[in-house]
């Protein structure tokens, strides 16, 4: 197959304008803390108003994670161009869909199905909390 | 340990592939056939070829370890390629290797597309990625031309077999379900592969950033269900959001939305009626118990009742009520908080002491849940509620007599409403409103009923069914191209 290798511009200016656009973000939130991507799995931020840790809105949540979905972006996937004009990008274990299992106190067993390494990683240290869960058995 | 070199991959068609070919079809399924190819990268001794002695176990007659792990991979991908055309085989480039555990949990496996392809021969749509295997099927040859996989999937060859990999809970490789403790890699197996061919999209859940500024074919179908906007014609920003909007996006192919009425069922709720309820009376959203009858259509009615809490008896009925609490829920609808012990165990409990039916508590904070667990003998139906509604309810309870509240709860569907499903009858993508790193839109609503394949969370009442009436997971692949 005669392909032409290429390196997507595009990727390298959306990523430097993402990165600006989180550094922002994240000084306008002064009161969030995240814990380091690729240490835990739960965010929280603590609420302006009342003072108390809580699970981040969506925008907070992007904005807390933005550094995560930029080391996402710099995976440095490559796109190919073959002769009729289609295009790939290897996924690598960037796409891999991961199932994992805990069990807890009682030796019940919880199965939970992410997205990324990282994530199965952060899933066997915090599963994902019951009420997130179909059915709980207690 | 990923390999995908092409001379490896000579080698390994050559030597250790399995053919997993719907050989045996009926005339009305002769079109109906996809061969999926296992390819085994493992090494002599190990995963795949592991020679440790098995004894057959549910209609898995492999005599090793290792021939009953593929064994059950190929029954899978015969299931998948029973149901699935194509001209172009289906590669899976499959592994069992230690993969990260400890004595609590464990990474039972991965799978997912190997390669996204756009504007290849007969895409359907241009400027649009797909995985590998369906642009294939879509293009009628291998867009790899043999060079690849299309699907890379890895499980656990540790998984309960060693003290500090989740001890006694090892893959069930029989393939007829009976998994007892064990995990049902048949299951797992569907779900994962599943993925592999194209049940994910490629576009970034976190940021809802594009691959090189494209949408995946599913994000054609996926939905803002409250502006009727698919992902492909969102922002980034608004991506992001509905993502972690809590039932804000649903499926909106054709395939999927004919068949949701057939297999998804009535949702179930709790209506409360009555003088004393006030401002309370209406309907309630419930989790559903997956013991004791289901909710029908005819309601089971009573007086709700609370569990009091008396010293020397458990308020949350986890041990035998108090004569005052037996008597409080005898023909009656018992109210009970959640904690201390199994949801079962209390429906066993308010049973014995003469209720008709269970209504528990949450303890924490959050949407509505279900309730696991079996007892053949529990006759009485149980719903769960939230914290919150359980808090609205319980002051109008607070001028009853010892047997009767004037508050009536009924325990019924709402026919006019499908479990999972939005107010259009399209199931419901899972977007949790608490957000958890890895969380994707790439699977259903914990909420469907019955429990689907492709929930984030593998329920152990899952069959091996892919398609209706009991499962929605082969509508989809058909509405993205298959």
């Amino acid at each position: 197959m005669n392909l032409e290798t290429i390196m997507s511009n595009q990727k390298f200016i959306k990523a430097g304008a993402l990165a600006a656009l989180c550094t922002a973000t994240v000084m306008a939130l002064p009161h969030a803390r995240a814990q380091a991507a690729g240490q835990e799995g739960m965010v929280v931020v603590r609420d302006q108003q009342t003072g108390e840790l809580r699970a981040p809105n969506a925008a907070e949540a992007a904005a807390l994670l933005g550094k995560q979905g930029l080391q996402r972006a710099a995976q440095q996937r490559v796109e190919s161009v073959g002769p009729g004009g289609s295009r790939k990008v290897q996924l690598g274990k960037s796409a891999l869909v991961y199932s994992v299992v805990t069990r807890d106190g009682d030796g019940k067993l919880s199965e939970q199905c992410v997205s990324g390494e990282q994530a199965a990683h952060d899933a066997m240290a915090h599963p994902t909390p019951d009420k997130e869960h179909h059915h709980d058995a207690q | 340990m990923t390999r995908n070199k092409p001379a490896r991959w000579a080698h390994g068609l050559a030597t250790l592939a399995l053919a997993c070919c719907a050989s045996v079809l009926g005339a009305s399924s002769a079109q109906a056939a996809a061969t999926i190819t296992i390819v085994n990268a493992n090494e002599p001794g190990i995963g795949f070829n592991d020679p440790t002695p098995a004894a057959p176990v549910g209609g898995n007659l492999g005599t090793t370890l290792g021939e009953q792990r593929l064994i059950a991979f190929q029954h899978a991908a015969d299931i998948w390629g029973a149901k699935l055309t194509s001209a172009a085989p289906i590669r899976v480039d499959a592994a069992f290797e230690p993969l990260e555990c400890d004595v609590a949990g464990a990474v039972l496996g991965s799978a997912g597309a190997a390669e996204i392809y756009t504007d290849f021969p007969n895409a359907p749509r241009a400027f649009t990625w797909y995985p590998s295997a369906l642009a294939s099927k879509l293009a009628g040859f291998d867009v790899t031309l043999g060079q690849t996989p299309h699907i890379f999937a890895r499980f656990n060859s540790r998984l309960g077999l060693f003290p500090d990999c989740l001890p006694g809970s090892a893959f069930y490789l029989g393939l007829d379900r009976q998994f007892g403790t064990g995990i049902d890699l048949v299951t797992v197996l569907l779900h994962e592969l599943a993925h592999g061919l194209g049940f994910q999209t490629f576009t970034d859940d976190y940021t809802g950033e594009q691959i090189f500024g494209r949408p995946s074919i599913w994000d054609y179908y996926l939905v803002d269900n409250r502006t009727n906007r698919n992902w492909a014609t969102l922002t980034p920003a608004q991506r992001a959001a509905s993502a972690v909007s809590g039932n804000g996006l649903s499926w909106n192919g054709p395939r999927v939305t004919q068949a949701v009425p057939t297999v998804l069922a009535p949702l179930s709720r709790l209506t409360i009626s009555g003088v004393p309820a006030g401002p309370a009376a209406r309907d309630y959203a419930v989790g559903d118990a997956s013991f004791g009858p289901p909710l029908s259509s005819t309601a089971v009615s009573g007086q709700l009742m609370p569990i009091l809490d008396q010293s020397g008896f458990d308020s949350q009925a986890c041990s035998p009520l108090s004569p005052v609490n037996a008597l409080a829920v005898r023909g009656n609808i018992a109210l009970v908080d959640r904690g201390s012990c199994a949801f079962v165990v209390k429906a066993r409990v308010v049973q014995a002491a003469g209720a008709i039916g269970m209504v528990v508590v949450d303890n924490v904070d959050g949407d509505v849940t279900g309730m696991s667990g079996a007892d053949p003998l529990i006759t009485i139906p149980s719903v769960r509620i939230s914290l919150a509604d359980g808090q609205a309810l319980r002051p109008t309870l607070a001028t009853r007599t010892r047997t009767r509240s004037g508050v009536v709860a009924s325990l019924g569907v709402d026919a006019t409403r499908l479990a999972g499903a939005d107010s259009r009858r399209r199931i419901l993508m899972y977007t949790p409103t608490f957000y958890s790193p890895g969380s994707t839109v790439s699977h259903y609503t914990t909420e469907a009923k019955p429990n689907q394949l492709m929930e984030p969370s593998i329920n152990s009442d899952l069959t091996h069914e892919v398609e209706p009436p009991r499962d929605l997971t082969l509508p989809l692949l058909r509405d993205i191209g298959w």
